[in-house]
């Protein structure tokens, strides 16, 4: 099957669909392998370690709209981009990532965002959140203060930002330490200075050391010349809609950077079934609608292993009882999207990003 | 203590953590005597049974045995958080150059199971049993068949006399604790008997388990228990782990934080102390839903331990309120934060 463009997708058979996945995934295998020397290069330039918390929205890639190499980012995903710091596990995954960074001389960036539609966050905004970018961004600031009290405030170590997102032309919204403070990226000019910027960031995070500041720059510019190029492209609305196909739950979705093709859970929440519930919603109102073909959605569990043996194994267990659990919630809540689920468990492999059927 | 009034039962829960608090201050070097007796660390996996206790019925010190508890004792490895927690304490295990001994428990009620056995299995023992059958097996694949370092085992709890049923790798080979005596039986012997496959080390250590079982059912209070003690009497509600100072038998049921899906044994939970109020086993004027969550280091790990106690408390708060809206006006909430160096608790506005 030849590269479509993302555009057709949504509407292709399911089996073309599924067939696209597999394709997508070896050839972002191939280019995960390419790209290592960058990938490292960018690391050395930029040693911050960065995380984003954000929903689960197909239409939010971090990555993507700040021209940042694959595999630099750690995405948290849930409905809405709701998190609480006392979920066990979530707060387990998070320590462990900034002990990580901590034990490599690293600090630690963590965006919590928040998303919104400028043309019509009645419509488009998130779903999670009741369209209400009110409440989204309430959210953040209270998440952003639970940081504080768990790592204390002024650190100097990992350091929370609120970022929201603008979908319609992909702008960031970056918040300062007073809130308030705003710089969007879509008023920036694209022949804006680095000296520019810095001052910029300077005067929204006055607390963050230089070094931070120099590693949240190309996140800045990176975004400016997306927003550029998703101004020159035109980009129907109708891809600023949802139209994902893939209900994902677990970990290990990078690869999968096709904007508005998969809703993605985390597995964090001790309410699992909660956010489960809400992404098959979507996923049916987008068939409902016509914004996807309506003969099937792929239901894709995830783990990911870096080792062979115990932790692979894991991994296996992991994606096995996590593909049973969605098909449980789906088909007591929506019985009608039991035929046209298509399950699948796979493992992925963090070395490569290949990815490995379970059955 | 059953009967007596809430306000009465939050104060002796307010005690109890002060006494264990000081038996565990005072214990530190009969643990430590023991650790380096018989270093294996030892896991158990069990229901969330107030009736359940291991150290207890092993005559084990408190603080060698890291509990897992759930619903029916039913879990799942792939669940995210149980996985990751078992996997940090093998590798600390590893890194300390001990093996690692998994009790897989089920429970049962000789006298009469289907009343007094499991209620997350429907109070049928096959299912139990077969149920620590699947997860055995599960150990067996996530770290290795016969891997020499971490050893999963079968065992059954008796509640009507606290007797301990010891199954073998061929399942159907089993140790009847209380039959050592009788039989003129070698605990060692039978073990090896047992579990041929097990390192030796790990098996000496288990050893004590077994003796310590022979003693605690000899007990004249396990002997002349009544049976109305062997029914659920449990009047706490706990969520979260670091549970282990409270081990007064009947008095809690424990909810590990471990299941995606935990909604589901904090409903089980409520409706066994809602039953124990509508028939009487307990005073009906409240009960406590305890939130704890352990720590061991200032700043971070406290921090952390403050946010999940918090939230697991406002969690359970609204799944009871929701599923039970009779049971909002009896239930007193408690959040508190547990320093693992102590066994001592904090309550957490």
């Amino acid at each position: 099957m030849s590269v479509t463009k993302n555009n057709d997708l949504p509407s292709l058979p399911i089996d073309e669909k599924i067939s696209w996945l597999f394709k997508q995934n070896e050839e972002h295998s191939k280019k995960f392998l390419e790209q290592q020397l960058i990938r490292r290069f960018y690391r050395s330039n930029h040693p911050t370690e960065i995380c984003a918390f954000k929903c689960m929205d197909g239409r939010i890639h971090i990555p993507l709209v700040t021209h940042t190499p694959l595999g630099i980012i750690q995405p948290f995903r849930n409905l809405a981009g709701k998190f609480d710091l006392g979920w066990p596990y979530l707060g387990e995954v998070l320590n462990q990532w900034v002990d990580y960074s901590i034990s490599r001389g690293r600090q630690c960036l963590v965006l919590v965002t928040y998303h919104y539609s400028q043309g019509n966050n009645e419509h488009r905004g998130c779903a999670g959140f009741h369209y209400n970018k009110e409440a989204s961004f309430k959210f953040t600031t209270d998440f952003k203060e639970q940081f504080e009290r768990m790592f204390g405030k002024n650190n100097q170590i990992v350091f929370p930002v609120i970022m929201g997102f603008e979908t319609d032309g992909d702008s960031l919204i970056l918040h300062g330490e007073d809130p308030q403070n705003i710089l969007d990226v879509a008023t920036l000019p694209m022949a804006v200075s680095d000296d520019d910027l810095i001052s910029k960031l300077n005067e929204l995070y006055p607390s963050i050391p230089k070094r931070v500041i120099d590693d949240i720059l190309p996140l800045v510019k990176g975004n400016i010349e997306h927003v550029a190029e998703i101004k020159a492209a035109n980009r129907p609305i109708l891809d600023s809609e949802h139209r994902e196909w893939i209900l994902g739950v677990g970990r290990g979705f990078d690869w999968l950077h096709e904007p508005n093709t998969a809703l993605i859970i985390g597995p964090y929440s001790p309410n699992l079934s909660e956010p489960i519930k809400i992404a098959a919603k979507i996923i049916k109102s987008n068939m409902d609608a016509g914004r996807i073909s309506n003969d099937g959605f792929v239901m894709l569990a995830s783990s990911p292993y870096r080792e062979m043996g115990a932790d692979r194994q894991r991994a296996i267990e992991k994606a096995r009882f996590i593909k049973g659990f969605a098909q449980e919630v789906i088909s007591s809540e929506f019985p009608e999207l039991q035929d046209k689920m298509k399950p699948m468990a796979v493992i992925l492999d963090l070395n490569t990003r290949k990815l490995q059927e379970i059955k | 203590m059953a009967n007596s009034p809430i306000e009465e039962k939050i104060r002796r829960l307010r005690e109890l953590n002060e006494i264990h608090s000081d038996q565990f201050n005072a214990e530190r070097l009969k643990r430590q005597e023991y650790r380096a007796n018989y270093p294996t660390e030892i896991s158990v996996f069990k229901c969330m049974d107030g009736r359940i206790h291991i150290p207890i019925v092993t005559n084990t010190p408190f603080g060698i045995m890291r509990p897992y508890r759930n619903l029916a004792g039913y879990f799942d490895l792939g669940w995210p958080y149980l996985g990751e927690d078992l996997v940090n304490w093998v590798n600390y295990s590893i890194n300390k150059g001990r093996k690692c001994l998994v009790m897989v428990t089920y429970h049962f009620s000789a006298g009469d199971n289907k009343c007094r056995g499991c209620a997350g299995f429907h109070y049928s023992r096959d299912e139990a049993f077969s149920f620590t059958i699947n997860f055995r097996e599960q150990i067996e694949r996530m770290f290795g068949k016969d891997n020499g370092v971490v050893f999963p085992a079968i065992v059954g709890l008796e509640t009507d006399k606290d007797i301990l049923i010891l199954h073998g790798e061929n399942y159907n080979d089993i140790l009847d604790v209380s039959r050592i005596e009788e039989h003129h039986l070698k605990p060692k012997e039978e073990l090896h008997r047992l579990y041929p496959n097990m390192p030796e080390k790990l098996l000496c250590d288990f050893v004590p388990l077994v003796d310590g079982n022979m003693k605690h059912i000899k007990k004249p209070e396990v002997v002349n228990r009544q049976v109305l003690d062997s029914e659920h009497r449990e009047w706490i509600l706990g969520v979260g782990r670091g549970f282990d100072w409270l081990h007064e038998p009947n008095t809690a049921l424990i909810v590990g934080p471990y299941s995606p899906n935990l909604s589901e044994p904090i409903t089980t939970a409520a409706k066994i102390i809602k039953g124990n109020m509508d028939e009487g086993r307990i005073s009906n004027d409240g009960f406590i839903l305890l939130s704890s969550a352990p720590y061991r280091d200032l700043g971070l790990d406290r921090n952390r331990a403050i946010e999940k106690t918090k939230f697991l408390n406002n969690f359970a708060k609204e799944v009871i309120s929701e599923k039970f809206p009779d049971l909002v006006g009896v239930m007193r909430p408690i959040s508190v934060i547990i320093d693992l160096n102590t066994r001592k608790f904090e309550e957490i506005k």
